[in-house]
Parts: structure tokens; C-alpha cells; sequence
């Protein structure tokens, strides 16, 4: 019965075709959006290993449509022998697609689809951008002003105001894109900084960016260096798209890889001690291997089972292991890809982890701000494998308190005496890398996505919501400065760094666009921009000295 | 039993007095008369068409427009008024025009173009009107309210509700909070949380939070907002704005306006609402396009999601409307006659007085008086839950004085199963359960609350000294409240439940998803408990080991979400400052005082529907504002009544009873049969009888006594003290558990074990032939027949035997083999027909 039926309706539909149809429906054109609505959030490319929520068929590409492994779904030219269309039309509810709905496809749909195939199954144009048919607008249509405290409080004579008070720049410039990476270099005096949709190098020693890298695939989530400090590794991409990793040459700044295959965008990169290798973690669910000779992919882990925020090798890289949403934290062989243990009993998501660089210990925490330090001696376990000596591998060390919201992300220095930590809290903690106890404690107040120490050390910066790197001195908890940059506009480069006494360095297009105000009152800027545009001052208080504040007699 | 005798009891069971198989089956699954015309299945509502009449004037809904700020608008409807009385919505027919160039129209939502005074006109042929409005900060930039515009937007387009993001662990990893009830975590979620993925701050439309619901990519939850619908457009600039965060300072709905409150309307008639509501910073604001409505009754009037109103059917329901935690309803009225109904209908008191106008409104025509022998049996039953004994029905049915029914009101009132009655039900709102009190906890809470019925405690002062218990819970009746939960939260629960019929548990966890009550409430009203312990004693007290309540000098309730202390704060009024005494004095003097709006009308509906068989409110025990009252000045009445004779509960019944509403029939009659559900009380809503009422009127007809364990016997099934006395025909009837604290704990509803028990258990036949039982002793004593068949009538139907009846069962008598065997079936038969099993 339900066979006739659908076959009745067919024949119907083809009497339309032939009756109404000007130009034949293209898979982009009219076919992808039908199955947007209807189809792909199950039958997608990210879901073809989920057997049981795509059935191992893809229909978000015009190749996976139409070369589906398994069992063409469509046959070009013959509508009623495709089992794309007579899964549409069939009567049993319990059979036809899509799945979970009472109501078949709407007949035009059907009609559409049908009339698709019978005219050949044609690709037509694939679109360009992936949010289809969105153009990005290259910049909001209003903005919102940006405005930096400083604590130079020039004399009121000099601003022509009965009342002093502390100088802030304004810029018209908002909203700043949240810093999500931040990188130092390990032998050069440099800081990469991420952001949607740009990587802005600075050069700390000139005050001043290196470069502006823009060839990325959109959100940046993640930055690393090699550990000889040739490559920079940058991971992002389009969330709930795809993702990827972008590897950058040091020297040139040379895109000489783009490693794709993430469904998702990539959070986390890890180069693996030898820096031959790249470990990535991606919102897809999986942590991928990668060759950065061939730059392919070696292996996909998939032994998580949600979002994968933070993948680390250990300093022999032997073992890679990842945090994920799942609440678990795991342990894999590095050449294998095999689980070799999962740490558990957590509550709620796992964002980050650090490894020390002994190898033997091992942090993590997450949206439970407690830092968890876990025993990672694998050797410990070849050990008690052999049934010699006792281990505590796997076993949590202490759980250290501390931050009162979720901590984004954990940093040990290359000695392993320093550990840093970034959270929605709005500060930044720092912890004695040996035994875990509290050193210093940064309030910032912003969300605090990124944090990266310097190797030596001597200096944490910290990025977050409120899209500016501040950069602290960790003996003493100083803040040294404030590294703000922005897209180009026409060309021109737009970037401004300043000390909090109220020294600051700035491109000229920006420089441009600085208002300055005490106490909400805009002030004149050229006698204050005078006394404040001082690079010099800027990069001495980069370099950690101390400089005298400004409009001093 | 015979083979024979089964032959008769077939007979018996088809003669037509009883018709009991058939009618205790279909009579259980609804009203009494099944004849009623059935409106399920098609309902393909017609629009009704406009009055033929001339139209006389228009009215434009707002009557003044205040549009303030850039992304102000108005929705406008204009009523029209006709000759004949009627009203009709013309919003979508007339012709509408802004004077001046401050505002412009589109369909009938006005937006402010630039500041300055204005006007919107409507016109219906010829006829027309106009309201002003006024544009303030036109072009000011306002940028885009997290909490109050965002969260609106994403509650009207679903994505927290419960199936989607607002599921325990969200959907596709993003997690809203139920209804946006917690701004501060849903912003969270969007614009920080995995390092703001979900949002592009510096390039909007690049943000999943815009590409997924408007399927530029793949999105479980398909379409929500089109992209460049004015949803997507207001998201967008709330980005572009730089994604503001909620603050404390954000003002809060304090409440809602409906526009129109009501109206009468005839089948397929159409209403547009418009809902505004007023913020605590008090701006009023037109939110008609994010409000959320349902209709409570989809039968008879339906609602679009744009707050487009249709009148399916006759009768009255409400829409109800939510907005950002404030929710509201309007009334759709449909009269069931179009002619205006007459009826003769003297009023015994304001009951009357008020269920007769709103018959007269609806089209309703009452049901005649009961009968006298009706009446008495009904007084016993809800008053006493006992039958009354043939000599009190010979005697009431032989008096002749005009005023016997309001002397055997006054009667009954005095009698003792009037304490043991009300006992039973007191013991079941305050769960008296052994099991959980312990048998001396348990005595001690029954002998107080008998106690306090004895003297006829007024209801405030019964409340307050539950609430305000402490010491031993052997000792102290009224501690044993205490053990009705063990923290401050489940004695809010209960309190609020009990005392003011206010469910509020949702709000533990969330605000509730249907009234105004948030966690602040809860954890305020909890907060009155919060110094409240209870400690197991050794030493202390006369018998040892039992619960001691007593008063800790510190303690507080923290607010789960916010981890702030919360300070005592009773509902809909502003926090008790605390002086160090006793919360729960404070918390018993504003619950009872006479001015607390739920108090008296929380008691007020649940004895009216202990008495008339429905509450007002259904149900009894869940009075919100979108869950109103079907006659509310009615309720209103009665809960002043209640107030202005302090507390005093027999003089509630006594006004109940004595009101002519109650005494009506409970024939459908052609005027009533259209009130399915008799919720507007025409007559008599028939219901089985109680757990214990049955188990005692079993007794009583046969003459014989249930023994129940650890009771002497003689002790009736009202008189139980304790839910945890074993009893399996009790249990089948539905009696409650005493487990949770709810009126519906109480079962009336059929089910086929208690069906099966009646017809066929042995319990029933046992206590029929039982020696020295109705029967036995009546052949013992060799009374006439005509006398036995009377007797058996009267302990079962509570009145004679009709002479046909008489007649039949004489027959029947002296065709079998002995008249005892008939006589034992004639009482089976009668025990199992419809006017013993119901209260009517």
C-alpha cells in the first residue's frame, strides 16, 4: 500500500515538473538549504561515525551526497529509484525520514528535491563562505568607545580644568575582540597574541607589533611555539564548522602549513618535544595527530566523548594527554593513539591542563575552579606492571583551591618552578610549580581567557573579555603594561601600548583617533599627548623598570 | 451463594433502580449524566462575522502611547461598539493613519520616526478615533538591554525551554537557564563561555549565536529567527553594541498589562491582545510580540504566539500570558444561550446572589432544590461523613416547619463525628502518619487537632500555633508540623501549600514557570524556618527518644545561586526586619492577618469545594493568578466572610450549606447540561463517596463493625487517627497516603480494584450475611417485610422505597426459595447502585 502511494505521488510530482519547470534546481542553489532545514543536523560529515544518529550518510556536501559509501541515495535522473526521495515520500511514519517528525517534508521540498535529481543531480556555484550568503560586514556599523585608564594625573593648569584628575584615552574602536591565545616566544622577546580572526605578534623589546597575521580561518583559540621557536602554530577556526591549524614560520611569518580535518574549531595545540609533531583538540570531539613533514593527520583519538578544550604532550612525548567536557581527563599513547588511563570524578567540565615538565605530574581544572594535581609517572606503571614497586600513577596529589570561577587555562614555566592560571574570576593566579601552594594572586576583573609566562619566568600576560594583553611582573605582582591591537583600516596598521602611569606608544592611525578625558571631561590633546607619547618610557617599562611618572616638575 | 440466587442477583442487577454494573463503571469516568453533548474531535471555528448593528463609536487600545527610545513600539487595537450591545475587534478591518511625522505605522504597530506629540487614528465606516502618543529619545542611542531584551527574545523564541538549551545539561553543549530566569549565567554561557565562541563581538553576523537559528547553519532546533527579522535584528545590535552584560541595576517586571482585561465573545470571534508590561524603573513597555501565551482552555478559545485570540466554543476560559517572570490572564466569556436566560431563583444568601449573576452572564439556568431526603443525607455526608440513621430521616422528612433545613444544619453541626470528620481531613493535610511520626507523635498531633475542633478553634489561631510549635513532638500536638520536613525549604513548601494553597516548589531550583514566584521568594519564605531544628532527645521529655523542636539563636538560608543570606521576606511584601525573636511569630501574624489576600481565600475555596464537590479554584490547592477563579467575586465573598467572623469555620459551612446553590439538585437539567464540568455550580456536582466515608457506610447498612489493628473496635473509618492502619478496602478506595502534602493524594477517581472489591469481594457479601449483622437481625427480630425493604432504603439511599420499589422488592421476596436469601441480595444490590457508592 504505502509503495503505491508513493509511487502515485511521484508520478505526480513529475507531471509538475515537466508542466512548471524554467531552470533545473542546482544542489547549492536549491537542494542545501532544503536539507539544512530538514536534514544535516543529523546526516553531516561531523556525525558519519555516529552511526546511529547519521546512519553513516552525509548530505551537507554535494560529493558526500551523492557518493555516499554505503548505498548511493541518489541515482542522477531517476527520482523514484533513489532512495533519498522514496524515504521522503514513504507512508509509515516510523520509516520515513526526517526522523522524529510527524509531518513529512513539505511537498514543494519533495517536489524540489525530486525534480533536482531528475534533471541530472547538478552541483551548480558552491558557495564561497561558509555561514552561507552572509557577507561579513568588514566592520559594525558603530563603535563604541574604548576607554584606557592610566594614572597620570597632569596639574590642572596644564588641562585647563578646575579639578585634577587621572588621564583616560579614549579610542572609538569597540568592541575589542576578546584575546582567546597568548604565546612568548622561547628564546626572542616576543608575544603572540590571538584573536578572531588575526594573530598580532608584538615585539616587546620595540614596544610596537612584529606583525599582524590575518590569513586565519577565524576564531583563534590557541597559539604555540615550537620548542626551537622556528614555527608558530595557530589553532581556531569557524565554530560549529570546521577547523583548523595554520603554521607560521618564525622568520618570514610564512603560512607553510594548514593542517584541515577538524569538524569543529580546534582550542587546543601541543608540538611535541622533538617539533615534529602536533597534537590538536577540537569542539568535534576528537584530538588528532598530525606530521608536520607530510602535514597530514596520523591518527584521530576519539575516546572523548564531548568538546576536547586542552591537549598537551608530555616532555618525552611519549603521551599526550587532553581535557574534555566529558569531565574526564585522558591519557594516551602518543604513537598508538590508546587510551592508557582516564582521570574521573570531575563535575563539571575540564578546561585546561598543564603537564610539568618533569612528566611526572600533571594539572588540571576547569569550570570546578579547584586546580587538581594528578600523578602521571607512566614509568611508575611500566614498574607496577611488572609487579616491582608500588605507583601512584593516576592518583590525584592535592586539590588546590584558590579561584572562585572556572579556570581557562594553566601554563607551567619550561623549569617547571612557576605555574600560571587564568580565570573567569578575572585574575590570574600564580603557583609554585613544585608544590602547588599559591605564590601571587592578579586581579584584573575582566574574564580571563589566556595566559602565558615568560620562560625565564619574570613576567605573566594575560588576555581576556575585555580584548586587552596586560603584561605583569611576577616577583612582584606589577602590572608593566597594556598591548591593544586592532584590524587594519585602509592599510594602516592600528595598534596602542601603554604603561599605567600613562606612557604610551601607538601607530599614527591610531594615534589619530586618541581622545583624552579627566573625569569625563574631554581634555585638550596636545600638551597631554606630549608628555604621554613616550615609546622609550613605554619599553623600559616593558623591560620591567621602573619609570617616573609623568608631568613631574 | 447459590446458583440460584446468582440468577437473581443478575436480575436485581438489571432492575432498574440500581442499573448498578453498568452505571458504577460509566458513572465513575466523569458526571453523573453521560447524555451531555460531546465538542471533541473537529473543531474547524468559523469566523463569526461582525455585528449587523450600526457601529457607534471606536476605541483605540492603548489610550495613550508613550514611545521611549529608539526601538520603542505600540501594537493598537480598536474596539468598536454597536448598537446592540455588542463589542467587536476591528483592529484588522479599520483604517489606520499616524497624524504627523513623528511616528510611523506599520500594519497596527506604531514606531517612533522623531521625538515630538503625534496621534494614531483608526476609522470603521465613518466612525472614527484617535489616541495620542508621544516620542521621547527617538535617535538616542539606548544600547540593547541584556536582561531586558534579550532574555524576552529568547524565551518568545524558545531556545531555554526545557526541551532545547534549557535542558539539565543544555543542547549541543550550550546551556541556557530554564526560561532565562538567571540572566547573569545565560550571558555567561553566550558571550564567555569556551572563549566566546558563540559570538563574534567585532563582527556580528559572523557569531553561531545568529548563523545556527536562522539555519545560515545546521541547527537542531531549526528556524527560530529568520535572518533579518527584526528577532535576528535586534540580537545583531545587541552585539554590536558590544554584547552589554545584565546588572544588578536592571529593572524588573513588577507587572502586566492586558489589554482589553476581558470579553464576551461568540464562536469563532476574534481578539487581538495587547500586553505591556511595567518595569520597577517604571517604564511601560508594549512586549505583545515577546509575551508567551496559551490558552488554559484549547477547547474553547485558542491563541496565536502573536497574541491573536479566537473563541472556539461556549463557555469561559482564560489566555494566559507570561512575560519575563509575570504572567496575567484575559478572560474569554462565551454566554451559552444568545437570549438572555429567566429563571426563578430566590437567594438564600450572597452565594447566591453572586452564582446567579454569573449564571445570568453565561446563559445558565439552575437545577430545582434537592429533596428533603436528598438535603439530609448530603449535610450528614459532607458535614459528618455519615450516613443519617432511619429515625433522623423519618423525623426530618416529617417536620413540616418551613425553616428544617436550616435547623438540621445547625444540628449537625454540633454533633461528634463533626470532630472526628474534620479530624480526617486535618490529619490529611498535616500527613498524621504513624510512620513517619511515630505512634505517640502521631496521637499527640490527632488528639490536639481533635482537640481544636472540639472548641472550634478559629482557622488563625489553629495556624498559628502549628506554625509557631516547638518542644517534644509526643508532648506538643503541633510540633509534629515540624517533622513534615527537615529543612527550612520543605516547611516554607508545606506551609505555603497548606495555609495558602501557593505551590511553590518549582521555585527552589527556578523560577516557576507560570506566576510571579522566583527564588528570592522561596528562599525569602524559607528564611522564616531558618533558625528552626529539630534534635533527637534521650533524656528529655517524659517518654524519651522523641524529636524535640526547639529554636537555634542563629542560622540563615542562603541563597543557592547568589550565596547570599536571605532575610525573612513573606510573599508580595517587603522583608521582616529581624529583632532576634521568633521568625515564625512574625511569619504566623502576617499569615493570618486579616489582609493577607490568600489566607482566608485559600480556606475559602477548599471548604467550598470540601462541600459543593469542586473548589473555585481547581485545583483546591493551587491558587495562582493564571489559574483563576471561576466566579471570583464569589471567592472573594467568601474568603471576607470567612475574615469578618474570625476564622470561624462551622460559620463558613453553616453560609455554605444554608445557600441555595448547595442545596440544588443534581439533575442535568437542559439550562445547566452545556457546563460540562458544572464549574459554575447550577447544581449538584456528584462525586463518589470517600475512602472512608464508603468503608463506614458499608458498615452502617449491614449492621457489622471493621475492626481495625491497634484500635478498639468500634472505631470508624473517619475516626482513624493514622494513614499507616492497615486497611487494603480504604487503600483501593483512595485513601491518601499521607506521603505528600496535596490535595490530590486523595483518590475519587475509578479504578478497577475498588469496582471489582464492591461487586464481587467477599468483604462486601461476608458483611451482608454476617450473623448479627442488618439482616440477620432483622429476620432474628421477624420484622413484616415491607419493613425490612424499608429499613435496608433507608441505611443505604437514606430515604423510603418508592411503592413501585416496594412492590418490585416484595416480589422478589416471596419468589425466592427464602426471603432472607432476596433480602441479602436486595442489599448487595442497593450497596452497589449508584445512590449509596455517591454523594449527591
Amino acid at each position: 500500500m504505502a509503495r503505491i502511494g508513493c509511487w502515485w505521488l511521484l508520478v505526480c510530482l513529475s507531471g509538475t515538473v515537466v508542466a512548471q519547470t524554467p531552470a533545473p534546481p542546482t544542489f547549492w542553489n536549491d537542494i542545501r538549504p532544503i536539507f539544512r532545514r530538514h536534514c544535516t543536523v543529523c546526516h553531516s560529515t561531523r556525525n558519519l561515525q555516529e552511526v546511529d544518529v547519521s546512519g553513516g550518510l552525509a548530505l551537507d556536501s554535494f560529493e558526500a551526497t551523492l557518493k555516499n559509501p554505503k548505498k548511493p541515495v541518489v541515482i542522477p535522473g531517476k527520482s523514484k529509484e533513489s532512495l533519498l526521495v522514496q524515504l521522503l515520500v514513504i507512508q509509515d511514519p516510523d520509516r520515513r525520514m526526517p526522523k522524529g517528525s510527524s509531518q513529512p517534508l513539505p511537498k514543494e521540498a519533495i517536489e524540489t528535491i525530486a525534480r533536482w535529481i531528475d534533471s541530472g543531480a547538478p552541483e551548480g556555484q558552491r558557495p564561497a563562505d561558509p555561514i552561507a550568503g552572509v557577507n561579513p560586514s568588514p566592520r559594525p556599523a558603530r563603535h563604541l568607545d574604548v576607554v584606557l585608564r592610566t594614572n597620570a594625573t597632569p596639574p590642572a593648569n596644564l588641562i585647563k580644568l578646575a579639578k585634577p584628575g587621572p588621564i583616560e584615552m579614549v579610542l572609538p574602536v569597540g568592541p575589542l575582540a576578546p584575546v582567546t591565545a597568548l604565546r612568548f616566544h622561547p628564546t626572542r622577546p616576543l608575544l603572540a597574541v590571538g584573536q578572531y580572526g588575526r594573530v598580532t605578534v608584538w615585539d616587546l623589546a620595540q614596544a610596537q607589533p612584529l606583525r599582524l597575521l590575518t590569513n586565519v580561518l577565524g576564531a583563534v583559540n590557541d597559539l604555540r611555539f615550537s620548542p626551537d621557536g622556528s614555527l608558530l602554530a595557530a589553532a581556531g577556526g569557524q565554530p560549529s564548522f570546521k577547523g583548523d591549524i595554520r603554521v607560521y614560520r618564525t622568520d618570514s611569518w610564512e603560512l607553510v602549513a594548514v593542517l584541515r580535518g577538524h569538524d569543529d574549531s580546534v582550542f587546543s595545540v601541543a608540538f611535541s618535544p622533538d617539533g615534529k609533531r602536533l597534537a590538536s583538540a577540537s569542539f568535534d570531539k576528537t584530538v588528532r595527530l598530525w606530521n608536520l613533514q607530510t602535514q597530514q593527520c596520523e591518527g584521530t583519538i576519539t575516546g572523548h566523548s564531548d568538546f576536547v578544550y586542552a591537549v598537551a604532550f608530555s616532555p618525552d612525548g611519549k603521551w599526550l594527554a587532553s581535557a574534555s567536557k566529558d569531565r574526564s581527563v585522558k591519557l594516551f599513547d602518543a604513537t598508538t593513539g590508546k587510551s592508557l588511563v582516564t582521570f574521573s570524578g570531575m563535575n563539571q567540565d575540564v578546561l585546561a591542563l598543564a603537564i610539568h615538565p618533569d612528566g611526572k605530574q600533571l594539572v588540571s581544572a576547569g569550570m570546578e575552579p579547584a586546580l587538581i594535581w594528578w600523578s602521571a609517572d607512566i614509568t611508575g606503571t611500566a614498574a607496577q606492571r611488572a609487579g616491582t614497586t608500588e605507583s601512584s600513577f593516576g592518583q590525584r596529589i592535592r586539590n588546590q583551591g584558590g579561584h572562585g570561577g572556572a579556570v581557562q587555562e594553566l601554563v607551567f614555566t619550561p623549569d617547571g618552578r612557576l605555574l600560571a592560571s587564568a580565570s573567569a574570576d578575572g585574575t590570574v593566579r600564580l603557583w609554585n610549580g613544585q608544590n602547588g601552594q599559591p605564590l601571587q594572586t592578579i586581579n584584573i576583573g575582566s574574564v580571563q581567557y589566556a595566559v602565558a609566562l615568560r620562560p625565564d619566568g619574570g613576567q605573566v600576560a594575560a588576555g581576556g573579555f575585555d580584548g586587552l594583553v596586560r603584561i605583569f611582573d611576577t616577583k612582584s605582582n606589577r602590572l608593566l603594561a597594556y598591548l591593544l591591537a586592532l584590524p587594519e583600516e585602509n592599510g594602516q596598521p592600528r595598534w596602542l601600548v601603554y604603561a599605567p602611569e600613562g606612557y604610551f606608544h601607538a601607530s599614527p592611525a591610531t594615534l589619530a583617533q586618541v581622545k583624552y578625558r579627566v573625569l569625563l571631561q574631554e581634555v585638550e590633546g596636545q600638551s597631554v599627548s606630549a608628555a604621554l607619547l613616550q615609546p622609550d618610557r613605554v619599553r623600559q617599562a616593558l623591560a620591567g623598570l621602573n619609570v617616573p611618572p609623568p608631568f613631574a616638575k | 451463594m447459590t446458583i440460584q440466587s446468582w440468577h437473581d442477583l443478575l436480575r436485581w442487577a438489571h432492575w432498574k433502580l440500581t442499573g448498578a454494573l453498568v452505571l458504577w463503571m460509566v458513572s465513575l469516568g466523569g458526571p453523573v449524566n453521560a447524555n451531555e453533548p460531546t465538542s471533541s474531535g473537529v473543531r474547524n471555528t468559523p469566523q463569526a462575522s461582525p455585528p449587523a448593528s450600526p457601529l457607534i463609536r471606536l476605541e483605540i487600545l492603548p489610550r495613550e502611547i508613550l514611545l521611549d527610545g529608539p526601538r520603542a513600539r505600540q501594537e493598537v487595537v480598536v474596539l468598536g461598539y454597536h448598537q446592540d450591545g455588542r463589542v467587536w475587534d476591528w483592529t484588522r478591518q479599520a483604517q489606520w493613519a499616524a497624524v504627523g511625522p513623528q511616528i510611523r505605522l506599520e500594519k497596527t504597530t506604531v514606531y517612533p520616526v522623531s521625538d515630538g506629540q503625534s496621534a494614531v487614528r483608526a476609522e470603521v465606516g465613518g466612525v472614527s478615533a484617535q489616541v495620542p502618543v508621544q516620542v521621547r529619545r527617538a535617535r538616542a542611542e539606548v544600547p540593547v538591554g541584556f536582561k531586558t531584551e534579550i532574555i524576552p527574545l529568547l524565551n518568545k523564541l524558545g531556545c531555554n525551554q526545557g526541551a532545547c538549551h534549557g535542558a539539565q545539561y543544555g543542547r549541543g553543549g550550550f546551556k541556557l537557564s530554564l526560561l532565562g530566569f538567571d540572566p547573569s549565567y545565560d550571558y555567561g554561557e553566550i558571550v564567555r563561555s569556551a572563549e566566546g565562541r558563540r559570538v563574534v563581538l567585532s563582527d556580528p553576523e559572523r557569531s553561531i549565536l545568529l548563523g545556527k537559528p536562522s539555519l545560515q547553519m545546521e541547527h537542531g532546533g531549526g528556524e527560530r529567527l529568520p535572518r533579518g527579522s527584526w528577532e535576528y535584528q535586534l540580537l545583531k545590535a545587541w552585539l554590536e553594541d558590544g554584547a552589554p552584560a545584565p546588572t544588578p541595576q536592571d529593572p524588573e517586571v513588577v507587572r502586566l498589562e492586558i489589554l482589553p482585561a476581558g470579553r464576551s465573545m461568540k464562536p469563532g470571534e476574534l481578539q487581538q491582545l495587547i500586553v505591556r508590561a511595567v518595569w520597577s524603573d517604571g517604564r511601560v513597555e508594549d512586549v505583545t510580540a515577546t509575551a508567551q501565551y496559551d490558552s488554559l482552555n484549547d477547547g474553547l478559545a485558542r491563541v496565536t504566539a502573536n497574541g491573536l485570540v479566537q473563541c472556539l466554543e461556549k463557555g469561559e476560559t482564560y489566555i494566559m500570558v507570561r512575560f519575563c517572570g509575570q504572567a496575567g490572564v484575559f478572560q474569554v466569556t462565551s454566554p451559552f444561550t444568545e437570549q438572555p436566560v429567566s429563571f426563578e431563583f430566590q437567594p438564600h444568601n450572597y452565594i447566591d446572589e453572586l452564582l446567579a449573576k454569573k449564571w445570568r452572564s453565561l446563559g445558565l439556568t439552575p437545577s430545582p432544590l434537592c429533596s428533603d431526603a436528598e438535603f439530609l443525607r448530603r449535610i450528614y455526608l459532607d458535614t459528618l461523613g455519615t450516613l443519617p440513621t432511619p429515625e433522623e430521616i423519618r423525623a426530618f422528612l416529617a417536620d413540616t416547619s418551613p425553616d428544617k433545613r436550616q435547623k438540621a444544619i445547625d444540628r449537625v453541626l454540633q454533633r461528634p463525628e463533626y470532630v472526628d470528620f474534620w479530624a480526617l481531613k486535618w490529619g490529611d493535610l498535616l500527613r498524621n502518619n504513624s510512620d513517619i511520626l511515630q505512634a505517640k507523635g502521631m496521637w499527640s498531633l490527632h488528639n490536639w487537632i481533635r482537640a481544636s475542633l472540639r472548641d472550634n478553634k478559629p482557622l488563625d489561631q489553629f495556624v498559628r500555633e502549628l506554625i509557631t510549635a516547638q518542644g517534644s513532638t509526643y508532648a506538643e500536638g503541633p510540633a509534629n508540623f515540624y517533622r513534615l520536613g527537615r529543612t527550612a525549604g520543605e516547611w516554607a513548601e508545606v506551609t505555603s501549600q497548606v495555609f495558602l494553597g501557593i505551590r511553590v516548589q518549582c521555585a527552589q531550583c527556578h523560577h516557576h514557570p507560570f506566576e510571579k514566584w522566583s527564588q528570592d521568594d522561596y528562599w525569602g519564605f524559607a528564611a522564616f524556618f531558618a533558625r528552626v531544628a529539630t534534635k533527637n532527645s534521650q533524656e528529655y521529655g517524659l517518654f524519651g527518644r522523641e524529636t524535640v523542636v526547639y529554636l537555634r539563636p542563629v542560622g540563615e538560608v542562603i541563597h543557592p545561586r547568589r550565596g547570599s543570606v536571605m532575610a525573612p521576606k513573606p510573599f508580595d511584601s517587603p522583608p521582616i526586619a529581624d529583632d532576634g525573636t521568633d521568625r515564625r511569630q512574625k511569619l504566623a501574624e502576617w499569615l493570618t492577618a486579616p489582609q493577607n489576600p490568600y489566607f482566608a481565600r485559600n480556606f475559602a475555596n477548599r471548604f467550598w469545594g470540601y462541600f459543593m464537590g469542586r473548589g473555585l479554584v481547581e485545583p483546591l490547592d493551587d491558587l495562582r493568578a493564571t489559574n483563576p477563579p471561576t466566579n471570583p467575586e464569589l471567592l472573594d465573598a467568601l474568603a471576607k466572610d470567612l475574615v469578618e467572623h474570625r476564622f470561624d469555620v462551622k460559620h463558613l459551612m453553616r453560609r455554605i450549606m444554608n445557600s441555595r446553590a448547595y442545596q440544588l439538585s443534581a439533575e442535568v437539567t437542559p439550562g445547566n447540561v452545556v457546563d460540562k464540568d458544572n464549574v459554575y455550580f447550577a447544581r449538584r456536582t456528584v462525586r463518589r463517596l470517600t475512602a472512608e466515608q464508603l468503608a463506614d457506610a458499608l458498615d452502617y447498612a449491614t449492621g457489622t463493625q471493621t475492626k481495625y489493628q491497634g484500635l478498639p473496635l468500634g472505631t470508624r473509618a473517619i475516626q482513624l487517627p493514622d494513614s499507616s492502619v492497615p486497611s487494603y478496602l480504604l487503600d483501593v478506595l483512595g485513601r491518601p497516603p499521607r506521603v505528600v502534602t496535596c490535595e490530590c493524594e486523595r483518590s475519587l477517581s475509578p479504578n478497577l480494584a475498588a469496582a471489582l472489591h464492591l461487586l464481587n469481594g467477599d468483604v462486601v457479601n461476608q458483611k451482608i450475611r454476617q450473623a448479627g449483622g442488618r439482616i440477620d437481625r432483622l429476620f432474628q427480630q421477624k420484622k413484616p417485610l415491607p419493613e425490612i425493604v424499608e429499613e435496608l432504603y433507608l441505611v443505604t439511599l437514606c430515604r423510603p422505597p418508592s411503592a413501585e420499589e416496594m412492590q418490585a422488592a416484595l416480589h422478589e421476596m416471596k419468589q425466592a426459595p427464602e426471603p432472607r436469601l432476596a433480602a441479602e441480595d436486595l442489599l448487595w444490590s442497593l450497596l452497589n447502585s449508584r445512590g449509596f457508592l455517591f454523594n449527591y
